[in-house]
């Protein structure tokens, strides 16, 4: 019986015809739309005006999720460029304004799996540990931006979100990545492990076709006092940096769920 | 019909081509032994005169300000001479610069990365970095590569060195050759190689060789850390079996986290790789932040055995010298000045025009 419910699956998941799979990713601050140019009022705990820098963070292991529960994972469509292997460079800033890195953006991911009726997509922000500590300059795209380089850490940023208050002239710094890398059996050597991967999980309720995923930067950057006497310059992803606490909260890293992306119609 | 045999035919003819490239000279005394080389990156000559023009190359910076020459020049031994570096935009490292020589054996490199063992790997740091910005190059690989190109001197090395690519100009290629050259950045020819490997009695006089007894004594200590052939217990060589794990607290004042920085664990704050002490004398400022001017107040610091720490090495627990001993103390550590290193052409500026 059991063969026979295999056989099955392999002919139905073998024919079902495979589609192309569009996800939108919408970065917003407050609610309004991500752009290099725009000053942002009200930001962080000092509710300071600020314009944006950069905005890039790489995805991984996107899955689909059926109605059971069971999930289909996404084969990203390969460009060159910002797709490749199972993971894809979100790239919110077009060098436009205060912003300094590409002129390209990619704010849509690709990817093909079989037709089928989906409830859900889930997937890491952050470059899987596989592809995480290898020698950035032989890797492949969308491992061979410099921006993302971390090699003082062995590994990539996962996330770049950078800022300047406007008053001030104060340049804010989130850089998310795994930390506490070491190597096998022994501290040295090429990364084994890291006490803290910080891969941030998300799980949404999403339906391909109606939904856009919604990147809202507010929640964190909420706790930054981005002027004044106690600016803080950002979080470099420190387990010790008080800075950084609010930041691994608001992806989930903590105990509490994720705020900051979410599934809205598109 | 298999592809095997066309395969193997061209790897044939590229393990041929390979082979045929003339490979890098170490030149070592009898028992002085031969660094490490990846071997994915084998040492050709060719890749090493590619790398010594990158290394002396400004255009190696985002504004053309530095190169990697700038914060290690050959006449301190690859050092810069500073407290701490300063970057091609300005922005203070809040670290000494290391001298390069003999890097090629360092178990790992920079002052504190207990994953970072390769230089291929390293040399991104300078490259890419932005906290501290050193050559500035973050977000501008395209447009390094393009400067290259745009060169007729380097259509001219990229293609001797790699000559079986289709295009040479990669960030891999620049960083291969780069470390290529910094790994032949080896000194070998002080008085104290003299001594050791050439058996010349008169290499060291004798207050040099009373300051080596000192220096190797369990009184001083010194050779706990800056041990073997390397004056560093870091060190490895191309046939090293055992790996160096060693970071050391000095006693220095709290500041700088050190191995913790990238660990996170509490009994890593302040601990330090040791680095070599050859060419000691060409590199002050000296320690981690260069917050010692001079070999004198280095051993003065040792004398006293520096601040209080509860990680602190336990052979960092200060001695008494005489003035006749510390005299021959640091005439010693003088005997492993390598001058040669210091104007060796090979190592020397291609860009600066012979008088």
């Amino acid at each position: 019986m059991r063969v026979v419910v295999v056989l099955c699956w392999l002919w139905w998941s073998g024919c079902a015809p495979e589609a192309t799979f569009t996800l939108p990713f919408r970065a917003l601050v407050g609610g309004r739309s991500f752009g290099c140019d725009t000053i942002y009022e009200g930001l962080g705990a000092s509710k300071s005006a600020a314009r944006f820098e950069d905005l890039r963070l790489y995805v991984s292991r996107l899955r689909l999720v059926r109605p059971d529960g069971s999930e289909q994972p996404l084969a990203l469509v390969p460009d060159g460029a910002f797709q490749g292997g199972s993971t894809a460079l979100l790239d919110f800033e077009d060098r436009r304004g205060s912003c300094a890195g590409t002129r390209a953006t990619h704010e849509t991911i690709h990817g093909r799996a079989p037709a089928g009726q989906y409830t859900g997509l889930r997937f890491d922000v952050g470059v899987p540990f596989e592809q995480n500590h290898g020698d950035p300059a032989r890797a492949l795209a969308p491992l061979d931006v410099s921006s993302m380089f971390w090699v003082w850490r062995h590994g990539y940023k996962f996330m770049r979100v950078e800022l300047r208050s406007e008053r001030e002239r104060r340049p804010l710094v989130v850089h998310l990545g795994s930390t506490g890398c070491s190597g096998d059996g022994a501290v040295v050597g090429p990364p084994a492990r890291c006490t803290r991967p910080n891969r941030a999980p998300v799980d949404l309720r999403f339906v391909p076709d109606r939904d856009a995923i919604a990147l809202e930067l507010s929640p964190l950057l909420a706790s930054f006092t981005l002027e004044g006497e106690s600016a803080s310059d950002g979080c470099e992803a420190s387990p010790d940096d008080p800075d950084c606490a609010p930041v691994f909260t608001a992806l989930g890293l903590s105990r509490a769920p994720q705020q900051v992306f979410a599934a809205v119609p598109r | 019909m298999s592809l095997a045999p066309q395969l193997i035919a061209l790897c044939l003819l590229v393990l041929i081509a390979a082979q045929g490239m003339p490979t890098h000279e170490w030149t070592l005394p009898e028992g002085f032994p031969e660094p490490p080389v990846p071997a994915d990156n084998p040492l050709t000559v060719a890749k090493v005169e590619l790398g010594r023009h990158l290394f002396y190359e400004a255009q190696l910076s985002g504004n053309a300000q530095q190169s990697c020459a700038s914060c290690h020049r050959q006449e301190l031994a690859f050092s810069d001479g500073l407290r701490v570096a300063v970057g091609s935009t300005g922005e203070r490292h809040s670290r000494n610069s290391q001298g390069l020589a003999n890097v090629a054996y360092a178990a790992t490199l920079t002052w504190a990365s207990p994953s970072l063992t390769s230089l291929e790997h390293q040399v991104l740091i300078p490259m890419f970095g932005e906290k501290p910005v050193e050559l500035g190059l973050s977000g501008r690989e395209a447009e390094l590569v393009a400067r290259l190109r745009a060169r007729p001197l380097y259509r001219d090395l990229f293609a001797a060195a790699y000559p079986e690519d289709a295009d040479p100009f990669t960030l891999a290629r620049i960083t291969q050759a780069l470390a290529s050259f910094v790994r032949t950045i080896v000194s070998y020819r002080s008085p104290y190689d003299r001594y050791v490997y050439e058996h010349d009695e008169r290499a060291l006089g004798p207050a040099e060789r009373r300051g080596m007894e000192l220096f190797f004594s369990e009184r001083l200590e010194c050779f706990h850390c800056h041990n073997g052939f390397n004056f560093s217990d870091a060190t490895v060589h191309a046939d090293s079996v055992v790996e160096a794990t060693s970071f050391h607290d000095t006693g220095l004042p709290a500041g700088d986290q050190g191995l913790a920085a990238l660990t996170h664990r509490p009994e890593d704050v302040g601990r330090f790789r040791a680095p070599s002490l050859r060419n000691v004398e060409l590199t002050a400022p000296y320690m981690h932040d260069g917050s010692i001017a001079t070999l004198e107040h280095v051993v003065a610091h040792y004398e006293s055995g520096g601040a209080d720490s509860p990680r602190k090495s336990p052979f960092v627990r200060g001695f008494v010298l005489s003035d006749a001993e510390r005299r021959d103390l640091i005439a010693f550590l003088k005997s492993l000045t390598d001058r040669e290193l210091t104007h060796d052409s090979r190592l020397a500026d291609p860009f600066v025009r012979t008088r």
